[in-house]
Formats: C-alpha cells, sequence, structure tokens
C-alpha cells in the first residue's frame, strides 16, 4: 500500500519505520528539519520536511495515489485539516479518496473528528486509559475491541473458581438475547459452546455485547457487578 | 442577533465591543481570562466563556445552540478551522465566518463552505494602496497606516 504519514514524533516515526519493513511504501511529512533530517538518515529519503496542514505538501507527497493517510501529530486540530485536505486534494486531483487516520490526543476529540469526516481515529490518551483501568480491575475481564458505530463490544470473562458459572450450562445462564457467546477457551482447546455446554473455572468466555449489556454478563459470568 | 465569537484578541474583542454596542447578544470564548480584561470594554453586556471553542460544552455554555452566527477569530488556522466546522456541522449555524491568517489554506474553508477572512490579505491590500497612492505626501500616513493595521 501506498502509505503518508504527518508528524514525525514518536507515534509517526515508529510508525513509519514499522510500514517500511513490512513493505509498504510510505512518505513522511515532517515539519521540524532537523528532526525530518534525523529521520531520514535512518530510514532513507521518504521524508518531505513540510507542513503537512499545507495542501502543497501533501500533492507533492502523491496524495491522489494514497492508499491510507494517517494524521500522527500530536496535536488534534491539524490532525483533522490535515485528513480533509488530503480527501479534498485527492477530490480535486481526480484520485481515489484515502482511508484517513487521525491520532486523538484529546478523547473528548475522538468522536467530533470522525462526525467531521476522518474515517477512523486512534486515541492515544483512551487507548492507555483502558490499559491502566484493566490492569487495577479486580474481576479478570479483558476489552477485546469495540465496534463503536454498533454499540457492541467483544469482551473476555476469566471464570473464577467461586464464580456462579462454574458448572452451570450456557443455555442456564439465562443471558439476554443479544448477547451471544462464540468462543470459549478452556486451556488449549477452542470450544464453540451450544446452550448446553457446561463451564469450568479457569475458562475463557469470548463475549460479543451490546456496550450497556456489560454489568447483566459480568454479573452471570463473574458473580459480581462493577 | 445571538452571536458568538471565538477568540477575544484584538480583532474577536473590537468585533465583540461593538455587537454588543448595537445591542445583539454576544457570547465570547477565549482560552484565558487576561483575554477579557484587556480587550474587552468595561461595558460590554455580553457573555464571556472560560474555555476551548473546540469543545462542544464550551460553545453551548457560550450559546451556540441559538445563535445565528458564528465566528471563529482565534489565532491559530487549525484551530479557527475546527471550531467553525463545529459550529457549523454539530449545531447547524447559519453564518459561520473563520479568520485565516494563510490565504494558502483558505481553498479548504470555502470547500468546506465557511466564509473566510484573511487579516494579512487584508492588511497587505491596505499597505499596498497607501504605497501607490499618488496623494500620498498629502495625507497623514501614519494614521492610515495604523488604522489598516488596527483591523488586522
Amino acid at each position: 500500500m501506498y502509505i503518508i504519514v504527518a508528524g514525525g514524533g514518536k507515534v509517526g516515526y515508529h510508525l513509519t519505520k514499522t510500514l517500511l519493513a513490512q513493505g509498504h511504501e510510505v512518505v513522511l511529512i515532517e515539519m521540524d528539519r532537523a528532526r525530518a533530517q534525523r529521520i531520514a538518515e535512518e530510514l532513507g529519503s521518504v521524508v518531505i520536511p513540510q507542513r503537512a496542514d499545507e495542501g502543497r505538501w501533501l500533492l507533492e507527497a502523491g496524495v491522489e495515489r494514497a492508499d491510507v493517510v494517517i494524521a500522527a501529530t500530536g496535536n488534534d486540530e491539524p490532525n483533522l485539516i490535515i485528513c480533509q485536505l488530503a480527501e479534498l486534494i485527492a477530490r480535486r486531483t481526480g484520485g481515489r479518496k484515502p482511508r484517513t487516520i487521525a491520532r486523538v490526543n484529546h478523547p473528548k476529540n475522538e468522536g467530533m473528528l470522525k462526525r467531521l469526516g476522518v474515517d477512523a481515529t486512534v486515541s492515544t490518551t483512551s487507548v492507555i486509559l483502558a490499559m491502566i483501568e484493566e490492569e487495577l480491575s479486580p474481576h479478570p475481564t479483558v476489552h477485546l475491541m469495540t465496534l463503536r458505530q454498533a454499540g457492541i463490544e467483544l469482551m473476555e470473562f476469566i471464570i473464577a473458581d467461586n464464580s456462579p458459572a462454574v458448572g452451570q450450562t450456557v443455555g442456564g445462564l439465562a443471558l439476554p438475547p443479544d448477547v451471544s457467546l462464540p468462543l470459549v477457551v478452556r486451556g488449549n482447546e477452542a470450544i464453540k459452546p451450544n446452550d448446553d455446554t457446561v463451564l469450568d473455572a479457569e475458562d475463557a468466555i469470548i463475549a460479543l455485547l451490546p456496550i450497556d449489556r456489560e454489568s447483566i454478563v459480568r454479573e452471570r459470568l463473574m458473580g459480581q457487578t462493577v | 442577533m445571538n452571536i458568538v465569537i471565538m477568540g477575544s484578541g484584538r480583532v474577536g474583542a473590537t468585533l465583540a465591543n461593538r455587537l454588543s454596542k448595537e445591542g445583539h447578544h454576544v457570547g465570547i470564548i477565549d482560552i484565558t481570562s487576561e483575554a477579557f480584561e484587556r480587550y474587552l470594554d468595561p461595558e460590554f453586556k455580553g457573555r464571556t466563556v472560560l474555555g476551548d471553542g473546540i469543545d462542544e460544552d464550551v460553545l453551548r455554555k457560550a450559546g451556540i445552540a441559538t445563535a445565528d452566527a458564528f465566528v471563529a477569530a482565534a489565532h491559530g488556522d487549525n484551530h479557527n478551522l475546527m471550531a467553525a466546522q463545529i459550529a457549523k456541522v454539530i449545531f447547524g449555524v447559519k453564518r459561520v465566518v473563520t479568520r485565516c491568517n494563510d490565504p494558502v489554506r483558505m481553498e479548504l474553508y470555502e470547500a468546506l463552505g465557511l466564509a473566510t477572512i484573511s487579516p494579512s490579505l487584508i492588511a497587505a491590500r491596505s499597505l499596498y494602496d497607501l504605497v501607490m497612492d499618488e496623494r500620498l505626501h498629502e495625507r497623514d500616513v501614519a494614521a492610515e497606516i495604523e488604522r489598516a493595521l488596527g483591523s488586522a
């Protein structure tokens, strides 16, 4: 794929390096000349030492043939503008619309950037917060993935010895109909459960559930609410 | 009219003072309270809101939900453009005007349906007019330049 990365800070630099190592064609736009030069010395001539929020440099980077544009600067406003400019220029020059991804620093801006047309956002702060929350949580529960548009999340629950779910069948849990359990991992074995599957301690249960169902599923599987 | 202005620097506050004097309902936003003290008239009757103009809650406090117009008059172009889009797209404000220092970026603003004003272009044009004016020597140039810069 051809990928344009805007912003060569820690995130943008490591991203560029990783994408290049994976064999992608990458151009990095970094406005700090000294920084741009340092990166170019290491990674080769893949750096444009200019501002990515000025259209001509996106044009120079060949935005009209880019598959993905990733705005990874440390500020949310330029990240929005870079994504919008990329789309606008690609459209004006007859190219196809690149997929735009913005790094979001202020979690409050995450939804806003999407509503203003950015295809996907990655909030570093939210990711770190979620990880810290998992570490602090006394219940072995892991948020695997959130499908925000659908309001659904994928979670993993580890059944404790004292859980009421031990010895219980999946059907016997009487979970709400919009909650599904696609997989149970027992030791090295992956089981596709049905209503008659009996749960055991240490089972890892993968659940697909609407976000507002989390507490009821937690209660049935772990015996506790938050 | 109900008008929300983001940025209480010289440009934003001068506009706010004038609109307030004319009897309009003005809400003005800035990230520092010093900006209000420094540039707003003591008789300014509008609402001052401390906070970031790209924050929905801050915009709401300033009265964006019932605003007829929104003016993004802060310093950063990106910041102005994001706030202006929130006003237009999220809150559906009819008249949105954006200050844009970089003329190159004005095309994006226009493409997004936002009216733009470039103080640097206006000042340059005024200065050009003054410099090229044949009757230059007859006029009080210092005062004119002052006025031209003051409007920027």
